[in-house]
């Protein structure tokens, strides 16, 4: 599964970047903000987005909505520190295809991944 | 009390002393030995004494008519034309004691007690026509009389008229009664009851030298000697602080009998048949129907006031509630504010960090899993080092909470640890000049210490300054902090005014500064830079 990481916080997403390489996926880029992972994503066209939600500037509910809007879209899978139901439903409705809770293992995320690339088209 | 004691003994001397010269002459040693006391006690007494003076006046005026009266009648040897020397000098003393008295009264009150004085005015008037009825009225209607006599025997009951009207305005005075003011108010009364009853007894020839009337005279000397002579004395003159004045019944019931005397007497009058003064009582009814409608004003007025005093204290109490609830209502929300950036700060911080050492250690997992121990090593050494890392930055959001080395080491050692980790962390060069002063209570720490935290998050937040200039000084008896950046600066106004978009900030400082009873000064222009002030005394709450 090819993927593109976006997260503000950036020995975070070093630290996921390396696990989910560890485990087989392909990282192709890491992003440090909404604007950085569009014009990433127009480019590599990854299978998935992996973004945080809670970000300066655009926000990963905008940047989910902006990247479902692209000719070639990317499946996007939430991953966030928060817990809260109404931000799942957000997320989901603005495209995801699911939200998962920071401090998921590894092998869960990737599952996450590899689930969304499965995922039929409505 | 010795004086009275004494003065009690000579006189009950005098009244059971044999009528002739001892008793003509003793009254005069009395009278003089009075008078003699009380002009060397006032001549030592530092308070005020004009007032005394012209009462002491009043009683050498009173003594001289005895005087010469007995004088002229030892040579004489006969009875004394009337009216004599001795009736204008005796006439005299009426208005300068009454003048005395009345500067007394003006001492006390400062001559804002309209409305007793209107009280006194009703009882007079009242007495005034009692004392025409019953005393003036029948001397006047002599036909035998010649003018001089008439018009100084119509004096001698006008001048205690005018007497009892004094007596009524020392009685009258607001306040519980001062000691010195009931002996000359006992005295007063006693001297007015004596002259009275003089006129009276000479009027129906029953009067007798050495009685009990000459007894009521020398009273009057006793009882204001015995007031110059009081410890108290000086209060006497020394302004009264007024307070609302309540009408009790009782003076109320005296000021209706007062009032409705004319009326009364004119009806016994005309039932016991007897001359019916009608211009007399009419006038004293038009002149009471007046004072009375004056003292009606006045109460109004001051129900006025007090309703207007009443609506100024409402107001000024709604306005303090509104603000109470206001200061509330900003507390409330820069807790809540508080707790957002709380929560945002262990979001960016502590929380990220732990989950990526969760990934971290995932991989170690992994790595052993597949038997490659080098990079399990690797993983394990790079997760000690960022938990040690993540400790410090818990540390860090504890000690913005609330920084231990204010409690341990004091303020200036939690500003300088506070300055250096800020520091550290911005890049900004920060300058300080740290002087210890004396020791302050911790509130007064506390509010310093939140001011430099405030004032550095906005640096750090907004002002994009190159350098820091943090001085906290002895200033007084407390200290003066000030903190001033080099960065774009803002316009103070429009900042302070933005409480309601969430910029609790300023507000919150300026407000804790002056709840602990210091001052606030925030100075800044676009492009200015910022300096931040505020002086706290160590007795501040």
């Amino acid at each position: 599964v090819r993927v593109v990481l976006v997260d503000d916080d950036r020995l975070l997403a070093e630290h996921l970047r390396d696990l989910l390489v560890d485990l087989g996926a392909q990282v192709l880029s890491v992003a440090q903000g909404g604007d950085q992972a569009l014009a990433v994503a127009r480019l590599l066209t990854p299978d998935v987005v992996l973004t945080d939600l809670r970000m300066p500037g655009m926000d990963g509910i905008e940047l989910t909505r902006l990247l479902r809007a692209l000719p070639e879209p990317p499946e996007v899978v939430v991953l966030s520190a928060y817990e809260d139901a109404s931000l799942q439903t957000e997320a989901l409705d603005a495209g995801a295809a699911s939200y998962l809770v920071k401090g998921s293992t590894g092998t869960q995320v990737l599952a996450a991944l590899q689930a969304a690339t499965r995922r039929v088209p409505c | 009390v010795w004086w009275l004691a004494g003065s009690a003994v000579v006189l009950l001397g005098y009244l059971l002393a044999p009528t002739g010269t001892v008793k003509t002459y003793g009254f005069l040693v009395i009278g003089f030995s009075c008078i003699a006391v009380s002009s060397a006690a006032l001549r030592r007494t530092r308070s005020l004494t004009g007032p005394w003076w012209w009462l002491l006046g009043g009683l050498a005026c009173l003594f001289g008519g005895d005087a010469i009266y007995t004088v002229l009648s030892v040579r004489g040897g006969t009875e004394l034309p009337f009216p004599s020397l001795a009736d204008a000098v005796y006439l005299l003393a009426y208005p300068v004691m009454a003048v005395g008295l009345l500067r007394l009264v003006r001492a006390r009150t400062g001559g804002s007690d309209r409305g007793n004085l209107v009280d006194a005015s009703i009882v007079t008037v009242s007495a005034g026509v009692l004392s025409w009825v019953f005393l003036m009225a029948p001397q006047a209607a002599d036909g035998e009389m010649s003018l001089p006599a008439k018009l100084v025997s119509l004096a001698y009951p006008l001048g205690d008229v005018l007497l009892l009207g004094v007596l009524a305005r020392l009685a009258l005075l607001p306040g519980r009664a001062h000691p010195v003011l009931r002996l000359l108010a006992v005295g007063l009364f006693v001297l007015v009851a004596a002259d009275t009853a003089y006129g009276v007894t000479v009027l129906s020839g029953t009067y007798s030298e050495g009685g009990l009337i000459d007894v009521g005279f020398l009273v009057w000397y006793v009882l204001v000697t015995a007031a110059v002579l009081h410890p108290q004395m000086g209060e006497l003159t020394q302004p009264l602080v007024l307070q609302h004045q309540r009408l009790s019944y009782l003076r109320l019931a005296a000021l209706t009998g007062a009032s409705l005397l004319p009326p009364v007497l004119l009806a016994v009058q005309s039932w016991r048949g007897a001359a019916l003064e009608v211009p007399v009582v009419v006038g004293a009814t038009i002149a009471l129907f007046l004072l009375v409608l004056i003292r009606m004003t006045g109460l109004v007025h001051e129900v006025d006031d007090a309703r207007r005093a009443l609506q100024a204290t409402l107001c000024e109490l709604q306005a303090a509630q509104a603000e109470r609830r206001g200061l509330l209502d900003r507390t409330l929300r820069a807790a809540e504010e508080e707790r957002k950036r709380l929560a945002a700060e262990l979001h960016d911080g502590p929380i990220q960090r732990l989950i990526g050492l969760g990934y971290c250690l995932d991989r170690a997992a992994i790595a052993l899993q597949r038997s490659d121990a080098e990079t399990a090593a690797r993983l394990v050494q790079t997760l000690q080092t960022e938990l040690s890392d993540e400790t410090r930055g818990l540390r860090r959001v504890m000690a913005s909470l609330r920084p231990p080395a204010l409690e341990q080491r004091g303020l200036l050692r939690a500003v300088q640890d506070h300055l250096t980790d800020f520091a550290a962390r911005t890049g900004v060069r920060v300058q300080t000049e740290l002087q210890a002063g004396q020791p302050v209570n911790p509130n007064v720490e506390t509010a310093l210490f939140r001011v430099v935290q405030e004032a550095t998050r906005n640096v750090e937040k907004h002002a994009r300054a190159s350098s820091l200039h943090v001085a906290l000084i002895p200033h007084q008896r407390g200290l003066r902090l000030q903190v001033s950046d080099d960065g774009c600066g803002f316009d103070p106004a429009a900042r302070l005014e933005s409480v309601d978009a969430g910029h609790y900030g300023l507000i919150g400082m300026r407000e804790r500064v002056e709840m602990a009873g210091g001052t606030w000064t925030l100075i800044s222009s676009p492009g200015g830079g910022t300096t931040v002030s505020a002086e706290l005394v160590e007795d501040s709450r």
